[in-house]
Protein backbone atom coordinates (compact mmCIF):
# COMPACT_ATOMS: atom_id res chain seq x y z
CA UNK A 1 0.00 0.00 0.00
CA UNK A 2 1.19 3.48 -0.69
CA UNK A 3 0.06 7.03 -0.23
CA UNK A 4 0.10 9.79 -2.79
CA UNK A 5 -0.29 13.49 -2.12
CA UNK A 6 -1.64 15.24 -5.17
CA UNK A 7 -2.35 18.87 -5.87
CA UNK A 8 -5.06 19.28 -8.50
CA UNK A 9 -6.35 22.31 -10.31
CA UNK A 10 -9.99 22.87 -9.47
CA UNK A 11 -11.30 22.20 -12.93
CA UNK A 12 -14.36 20.24 -14.01
CA UNK A 13 -13.58 16.54 -14.13
CA UNK A 14 -10.08 16.75 -12.68
CA UNK A 15 -10.77 14.45 -9.73
CA UNK A 16 -12.57 11.87 -11.85
CA UNK A 17 -9.71 11.80 -14.34
CA UNK A 18 -7.25 11.25 -11.52
CA UNK A 19 -9.23 8.36 -10.04
CA UNK A 20 -9.82 6.88 -13.48
CA UNK A 21 -6.12 6.89 -14.25
CA UNK A 22 -5.23 5.21 -10.96
CA UNK A 23 -7.72 2.43 -11.69
CA UNK A 24 -6.63 1.97 -15.31
CA UNK A 25 -2.99 1.71 -14.31
CA UNK A 26 -3.77 -1.34 -12.19
CA UNK A 27 -4.19 0.13 -8.71
CA UNK A 28 -7.07 -0.10 -6.24
CA UNK A 29 -7.97 3.11 -4.45
CA UNK A 30 -8.18 2.10 -0.80
CA UNK A 31 -8.78 5.55 0.68
CA UNK A 32 -9.21 9.14 -0.37
CA UNK A 33 -9.41 12.50 1.28
CA UNK A 34 -9.82 15.72 -0.62
CA UNK A 35 -9.77 19.30 0.52
CA UNK A 36 -10.83 22.18 -1.69
CA UNK A 37 -8.99 25.47 -1.64
CA UNK A 38 -9.74 28.42 -3.83
CA UNK A 39 -8.04 27.27 -6.98
CA UNK A 40 -6.67 23.91 -5.96
CA UNK A 41 -7.73 20.64 -4.49
CA UNK A 42 -5.39 18.75 -2.18
CA UNK A 43 -5.95 15.04 -2.51
CA UNK A 44 -4.49 12.25 -0.41
CA UNK A 45 -4.87 8.83 -2.03
CA UNK A 46 -4.07 5.47 -0.53
CA UNK A 47 -3.58 2.89 -3.26
CA UNK A 48 -2.79 -0.80 -3.47
CA UNK A 49 -1.23 -2.50 -6.45
CA UNK A 50 1.51 -4.78 -7.66
CA UNK A 51 3.24 -2.17 -9.78
CA UNK A 52 5.62 0.60 -8.91
CA UNK A 53 4.03 3.57 -7.16
CA UNK A 54 6.86 5.72 -8.39
CA UNK A 55 5.86 5.00 -11.98
CA UNK A 56 2.21 5.66 -11.10
CA UNK A 57 3.24 9.02 -9.69
CA UNK A 58 4.94 9.93 -12.98
CA UNK A 59 1.86 8.85 -14.91
CA UNK A 60 -0.37 11.00 -12.68
CA UNK A 61 1.89 13.97 -13.26
CA UNK A 62 1.12 13.74 -16.98
CA UNK A 63 -2.50 14.71 -16.35
CA UNK A 64 -3.11 18.28 -17.41
CA UNK A 65 -4.78 19.26 -14.13
CA UNK A 66 -2.20 17.78 -11.80
CA UNK A 67 0.26 20.30 -10.41
CA UNK A 68 2.21 18.25 -7.90
CA UNK A 69 2.57 14.62 -6.90
CA UNK A 70 4.40 13.09 -3.99
CA UNK A 71 4.49 9.33 -3.53
CA UNK A 72 5.12 7.75 -0.18
CA UNK A 73 5.59 3.98 -0.12
CA UNK A 74 4.24 2.92 3.27
CA UNK A 75 3.48 -0.73 3.95
CA UNK A 76 4.19 -3.57 1.53
CA UNK A 77 1.14 -5.87 1.62
CA UNK B 1 4.56 -11.10 -32.28
CA UNK B 2 4.59 -10.96 -36.10
CA UNK B 3 7.99 -9.40 -36.56
CA UNK B 4 10.56 -10.81 -38.94
CA UNK B 5 12.70 -13.77 -37.91
CA UNK B 6 15.87 -11.80 -38.55
CA UNK B 7 14.70 -8.93 -36.35
CA UNK B 8 13.73 -11.24 -33.50
CA UNK B 9 17.05 -13.12 -33.76
CA UNK B 10 18.97 -9.85 -33.64
CA UNK B 11 17.14 -8.60 -30.56
CA UNK B 12 17.38 -11.89 -28.72
CA UNK B 13 21.11 -12.15 -29.42
CA UNK B 14 22.24 -8.57 -28.93
CA UNK B 15 24.26 -7.33 -25.96
CA UNK B 16 23.10 -3.73 -26.21
CA UNK B 17 19.56 -2.67 -27.04
CA UNK B 18 18.98 1.00 -27.83
CA UNK B 19 15.24 1.49 -27.34
CA UNK B 20 14.15 4.80 -28.83
CA UNK B 21 10.61 6.01 -28.24
CA UNK B 22 9.19 2.58 -27.51
CA UNK B 23 6.92 1.37 -24.74
CA UNK B 24 7.94 -2.34 -24.48
CA UNK B 25 4.47 -3.32 -25.60
CA UNK B 26 3.72 -7.03 -25.15
CA UNK B 27 3.13 -7.45 -28.89
CA UNK B 28 6.74 -6.40 -29.40
CA UNK B 29 8.43 -8.08 -26.45
CA UNK B 30 6.73 -11.45 -26.18
CA UNK B 31 7.54 -12.91 -22.76
CA UNK B 32 9.02 -9.86 -21.07
CA UNK B 33 11.46 -11.76 -18.86
CA UNK B 34 13.04 -13.33 -21.94
CA UNK B 35 13.05 -10.27 -24.16
CA UNK B 36 16.61 -9.28 -25.13
CA UNK B 37 17.67 -11.13 -21.99
CA UNK B 38 21.37 -10.82 -22.77
CA UNK B 39 21.28 -7.10 -23.39
CA UNK B 40 21.93 -3.95 -21.49
CA UNK B 41 19.30 -1.36 -22.38
CA UNK B 42 19.53 2.32 -23.22
CA UNK B 43 15.93 3.55 -23.13
CA UNK B 44 15.41 6.96 -24.68
CA UNK B 45 12.02 8.66 -24.45
CA UNK B 46 10.59 12.10 -23.90
CA UNK B 47 8.11 10.61 -21.41
CA UNK B 48 9.55 9.86 -17.97
CA UNK B 49 6.61 7.60 -17.16
CA UNK B 50 7.56 5.15 -19.92
CA UNK B 51 11.18 4.69 -18.89
CA UNK B 52 11.50 1.95 -16.29
CA UNK B 53 7.81 1.05 -16.53
CA UNK B 54 8.29 -2.49 -17.84
CA UNK B 55 12.02 -2.95 -18.35
CA UNK B 56 14.68 -1.42 -16.12
CA UNK B 57 17.19 0.23 -18.42
CA UNK B 58 20.85 0.39 -17.52
CA UNK B 59 20.84 3.86 -19.02
CA UNK B 60 17.57 5.83 -18.97
CA UNK B 61 17.66 8.93 -21.18
CA UNK B 62 14.60 11.10 -20.66
CA UNK B 63 14.09 14.14 -22.83
CA UNK B 64 13.99 15.48 -26.36
CA UNK B 65 15.38 12.89 -28.76
CA UNK B 66 17.05 15.27 -31.19
CA UNK B 67 19.83 16.55 -28.96
CA UNK B 68 20.07 13.19 -27.16
CA UNK B 69 20.58 11.26 -30.39
CA UNK B 70 23.14 13.75 -31.61
CA UNK B 71 25.06 13.47 -28.37
CA UNK B 72 25.04 9.66 -28.55
CA UNK B 73 26.08 9.45 -32.17
CA UNK B 74 29.37 7.60 -32.54
CA UNK B 75 31.18 5.07 -34.73
CA UNK B 76 31.04 1.48 -33.53
CA UNK B 77 33.33 -1.38 -34.55
CA UNK B 78 30.69 -4.06 -34.89
CA UNK B 79 31.22 -5.18 -38.50
CA UNK B 80 30.98 -8.88 -37.68
CA UNK B 81 27.67 -8.35 -35.93
CA UNK B 82 26.37 -6.24 -38.82
CA UNK B 83 27.37 -9.01 -41.24
CA UNK B 84 25.62 -11.59 -39.09
CA UNK B 85 22.42 -9.54 -38.97
CA UNK B 86 22.41 -8.90 -42.71
CA UNK B 87 23.08 -12.56 -43.46
CA UNK B 88 20.09 -13.48 -41.31
CA UNK B 89 17.99 -10.92 -43.13
CA UNK B 90 18.85 -12.53 -46.45
CA UNK B 91 18.45 -16.07 -45.10
CA UNK B 92 14.95 -15.32 -43.72
CA UNK B 93 13.79 -12.97 -46.48
CA UNK B 94 10.07 -12.96 -47.24
CA UNK B 95 8.90 -15.29 -49.97
CA UNK B 96 6.13 -14.39 -52.35
CA UNK B 97 5.87 -17.56 -54.42
CA UNK B 98 2.62 -18.76 -52.87
CA UNK B 99 1.72 -22.06 -54.57
CA UNK B 100 -1.76 -21.12 -55.76
CA UNK B 101 -3.51 -19.03 -58.38
CA UNK B 102 -5.42 -16.85 -55.99
CA UNK B 103 -4.46 -13.43 -54.72
CA UNK B 104 -1.66 -13.57 -52.15
CA UNK B 105 -2.21 -10.58 -49.88
CA UNK B 106 1.45 -10.05 -48.84
CA UNK B 107 2.49 -9.97 -52.48
CA UNK B 108 -0.31 -7.60 -53.48
CA UNK B 109 0.57 -5.20 -50.67
CA UNK B 110 4.25 -5.28 -51.54
CA UNK B 111 3.48 -4.52 -55.20
CA UNK B 112 1.11 -1.72 -54.24
CA UNK B 113 3.55 -0.02 -51.89
CA UNK B 114 6.48 -0.28 -54.29
CA UNK B 115 4.52 1.16 -57.19
CA UNK B 116 3.08 3.99 -55.13
CA UNK B 117 4.87 7.32 -55.02
CA UNK B 118 6.78 8.40 -51.96
CA UNK B 119 4.06 10.67 -50.60
CA UNK B 120 1.34 8.01 -50.63
CA UNK B 121 -0.47 7.67 -47.32
CA UNK B 122 -1.47 4.17 -46.25
CA UNK B 123 -4.00 3.74 -43.51
CA UNK B 124 -5.05 0.35 -42.31
CA UNK B 125 -7.61 -1.20 -40.04
CA UNK B 126 -7.07 -4.08 -37.59
CA UNK B 127 -6.33 -7.72 -38.04
CA UNK B 128 -4.35 -9.93 -40.38
CA UNK B 129 -4.25 -7.30 -43.12
CA UNK B 130 -2.81 -4.84 -40.62
CA UNK B 131 0.06 -7.23 -39.92
CA UNK B 132 0.67 -7.80 -43.64
CA UNK B 133 0.80 -4.04 -44.24
CA UNK B 134 3.40 -3.66 -41.50
CA UNK B 135 5.41 -6.63 -42.78
CA UNK B 136 5.27 -6.17 -46.55
CA UNK B 137 4.54 -2.54 -47.40
CA UNK B 138 7.59 -0.53 -48.22
CA UNK B 139 6.78 2.73 -46.47
CA UNK B 140 9.44 5.34 -47.01
CA UNK B 141 8.24 7.76 -44.36
CA UNK B 142 6.86 6.09 -41.22
CA UNK B 143 4.55 8.99 -40.45
CA UNK B 144 2.62 8.17 -43.65
CA UNK B 145 1.62 4.77 -42.29
CA UNK B 146 -1.55 5.33 -40.25
CA UNK B 147 -2.30 2.41 -37.98
CA UNK B 148 -3.98 2.04 -34.63
CA UNK B 149 -1.08 -0.36 -33.92
CA UNK B 150 -1.32 -1.89 -30.45
CA UNK B 151 -4.58 -0.09 -29.70
CA UNK B 152 -6.16 -2.44 -32.23
CA UNK B 153 -9.26 -0.41 -33.07
CA UNK B 154 -11.26 -1.93 -35.89
CA UNK B 155 -12.98 0.84 -37.84
CA UNK B 156 -9.96 3.14 -37.58
CA UNK B 157 -8.88 2.95 -41.19
CA UNK B 158 -11.59 4.76 -43.10
CA UNK B 159 -11.88 7.81 -40.84
CA UNK B 160 -8.10 8.00 -40.64
CA UNK B 161 -7.87 7.98 -44.43
CA UNK B 162 -10.55 10.68 -44.61
CA UNK B 163 -8.64 12.86 -42.15
CA UNK B 164 -5.43 12.30 -44.06
CA UNK B 165 -7.07 13.27 -47.34
CA UNK B 166 -8.43 16.49 -45.84
CA UNK B 167 -5.02 17.23 -44.37
CA UNK B 168 -3.10 16.40 -47.53
CA UNK B 169 -5.49 17.11 -50.41
CA UNK B 170 -2.87 16.40 -53.08
CA UNK B 171 -1.67 13.10 -51.64
CA UNK B 172 -2.84 9.69 -52.73
CA UNK B 173 -4.53 8.12 -49.73
CA UNK B 174 -5.25 4.41 -49.59
CA UNK B 175 -7.13 2.64 -46.82
CA UNK B 176 -6.31 -1.04 -46.58
CA UNK B 177 -9.05 -2.85 -44.71
CA UNK B 178 -10.56 -6.23 -44.01
CA UNK B 179 -14.10 -7.50 -44.38
CA UNK B 180 -14.48 -7.40 -40.59
CA UNK B 181 -13.09 -3.92 -40.07
CA UNK B 182 -14.77 -2.16 -43.00
CA UNK B 183 -18.26 -2.64 -41.58
CA UNK B 184 -17.32 -0.92 -38.31
CA UNK B 185 -17.30 2.57 -39.82
CA UNK B 186 -18.79 1.86 -43.24
CA UNK B 187 -21.09 4.88 -42.90
CA UNK B 188 -18.02 7.05 -43.54
CA UNK B 189 -18.35 6.12 -47.21
CA UNK B 190 -21.04 8.80 -47.09
CA UNK B 191 -18.46 11.34 -45.93
CA UNK B 192 -16.14 10.36 -48.78
CA UNK B 193 -18.95 10.79 -51.28
CA UNK B 194 -20.25 14.03 -49.77
CA UNK B 195 -16.88 15.76 -49.93
CA UNK B 196 -15.73 14.14 -53.14
CA UNK B 197 -12.60 12.75 -51.46
CA UNK B 198 -10.46 10.62 -53.78
CA UNK B 199 -9.81 8.05 -51.02
CA UNK B 200 -8.99 4.57 -52.32
CA UNK B 201 -10.01 1.47 -50.40
CA UNK B 202 -8.30 -1.87 -50.76
CA UNK B 203 -10.63 -4.34 -49.07
CA UNK B 204 -8.98 -7.69 -48.37
CA UNK B 205 -11.82 -10.15 -47.94
CA UNK B 206 -11.21 -13.57 -46.39
CA UNK B 207 -14.82 -13.93 -45.26
CA UNK B 208 -13.73 -14.10 -41.64
CA UNK B 209 -12.50 -12.25 -38.58
CA UNK B 210 -9.16 -13.57 -39.70
CA UNK B 211 -6.90 -12.84 -36.75
CA UNK B 212 -9.31 -14.44 -34.28
CA UNK B 213 -9.90 -17.36 -36.64
CA UNK B 214 -6.14 -17.91 -36.80
CA UNK B 215 -5.83 -18.00 -33.01
CA UNK B 216 -8.78 -20.36 -32.71
CA UNK B 217 -7.11 -22.61 -35.28
CA UNK B 218 -3.71 -22.58 -33.61
CA UNK B 219 -4.46 -22.29 -29.90
CA UNK B 220 -8.03 -23.45 -29.40
CA UNK B 221 -8.00 -26.64 -31.45
CA UNK B 222 -10.13 -25.13 -34.23
CA UNK B 223 -13.09 -24.51 -31.94
CA UNK B 224 -14.26 -21.75 -34.27
CA UNK B 225 -16.70 -19.34 -32.75
CA UNK B 226 -18.20 -16.14 -34.15
CA UNK B 227 -15.51 -15.67 -36.81
CA UNK B 228 -17.36 -16.79 -39.93
CA UNK B 229 -18.33 -13.88 -42.21
CA UNK B 230 -19.52 -15.99 -45.12
CA UNK B 231 -22.68 -13.87 -45.15
CA UNK B 232 -20.83 -10.64 -45.98
CA UNK B 233 -22.70 -8.14 -48.10
CA UNK B 234 -21.65 -7.52 -51.69
CA UNK B 235 -19.09 -4.84 -50.91
CA UNK B 236 -18.98 -3.43 -54.44
CA UNK B 237 -22.73 -2.87 -54.32
CA UNK B 238 -22.38 -1.31 -50.85
CA UNK B 239 -19.83 1.18 -52.21
CA UNK B 240 -21.97 1.90 -55.25
CA UNK B 241 -24.95 2.54 -53.00
CA UNK B 242 -22.84 5.32 -51.46
CA UNK B 243 -21.99 6.65 -54.93
CA UNK B 244 -18.48 5.20 -54.92
CA UNK B 245 -17.32 2.99 -57.81
CA UNK B 246 -15.94 -0.44 -57.04
CA UNK B 247 -14.68 -3.66 -58.55
CA UNK B 248 -13.74 -7.18 -57.44
CA UNK B 249 -10.73 -9.40 -58.07
CA UNK B 250 -9.62 -12.82 -56.88
CA UNK B 251 -7.00 -14.26 -59.24
CA UNK B 252 -3.24 -13.93 -59.12
CA UNK B 253 -3.24 -12.52 -62.66
CA UNK B 254 -5.50 -9.71 -61.48
CA UNK B 255 -3.07 -8.41 -58.84
CA UNK B 256 -1.27 -5.99 -61.14
CA UNK B 257 -4.58 -4.64 -62.42
CA UNK B 258 -5.72 -3.93 -58.86
CA UNK B 259 -2.53 -1.96 -58.18
CA UNK B 260 -2.80 -0.11 -61.47
CA UNK B 261 -6.37 1.03 -60.84
CA UNK B 262 -5.74 2.07 -57.23
CA UNK B 263 -2.81 4.20 -58.27
CA UNK B 264 -4.14 5.75 -61.45
CA UNK B 265 -7.86 6.36 -61.13
CA UNK B 266 -9.00 9.76 -59.92
CA UNK B 267 -11.82 9.90 -57.42
CA UNK B 268 -12.83 7.44 -54.72
CA UNK B 269 -12.64 3.74 -55.48
CA UNK B 270 -13.21 0.43 -53.71
CA UNK B 271 -11.05 -2.52 -54.78
CA UNK B 272 -12.62 -5.65 -53.31
CA UNK B 273 -10.09 -8.44 -53.30
CA UNK B 274 -10.89 -12.02 -52.25
CA UNK B 275 -8.22 -14.15 -50.62
CA UNK B 276 -8.03 -17.65 -49.15
CA UNK B 277 -10.33 -18.01 -46.14
CA UNK B 278 -7.61 -19.83 -44.23
CA UNK B 279 -4.73 -17.46 -44.88
CA UNK B 280 -2.57 -16.98 -41.81
CA UNK B 281 0.00 -14.41 -40.75
CA UNK B 282 3.53 -15.81 -40.29
CA UNK B 283 5.80 -15.87 -38.43
CA UNK B 284 3.96 -15.82 -35.13
CA UNK B 285 5.30 -15.70 -31.58
CA UNK B 286 2.58 -17.44 -29.55
CA UNK B 287 1.06 -15.30 -26.79
CA UNK B 288 3.18 -15.42 -23.64
CA UNK B 289 6.09 -17.10 -25.42
CA UNK B 290 9.60 -15.79 -25.87
CA UNK B 291 10.44 -14.03 -29.13
CA UNK B 292 12.85 -16.88 -29.81
CA UNK B 293 9.84 -19.13 -30.43
CA UNK B 294 8.47 -18.37 -33.87
CA UNK B 295 5.80 -20.44 -35.56
CA UNK B 296 5.66 -20.74 -39.34
CA UNK B 297 3.09 -22.16 -41.69
CA UNK B 298 1.89 -22.57 -45.23
CA UNK B 299 1.48 -19.60 -47.58
CA UNK B 300 -2.21 -19.57 -48.42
Amino acid sequence: MATLQIQLKRVEGSLIRLLGLVGRRGFETEGITARSLEKHMDVTLTVRGARSVEVLGRQILKLEDVERVEAVESKRQ
Amino acid sequence: MHGTKAANHAIQACDLLIAIGVRFDDRATGKLEEFASGAKVIHMDVDAAEVGKLRQPEAPVVGDLKPALRALSMELSIDDWRKECLANKVKHAWRYDAPHDGIYAPRLLKKLSEAADEGTILSCDVGQHQMWVAQHCRIRRPELHLSSAGLGTMGFGLPAAIGAQFGCPKARVINISGDGSILMNVQELATIHRYGLPVKILLIDNQALGMVRQWQELFFEKRYSEVDLADNPDFVRVAEAFGIPGFSAQRKDEEDGVVERLLSEPGPLLAHVRIDREANVWPLVPPGASNSTMMEGAMK
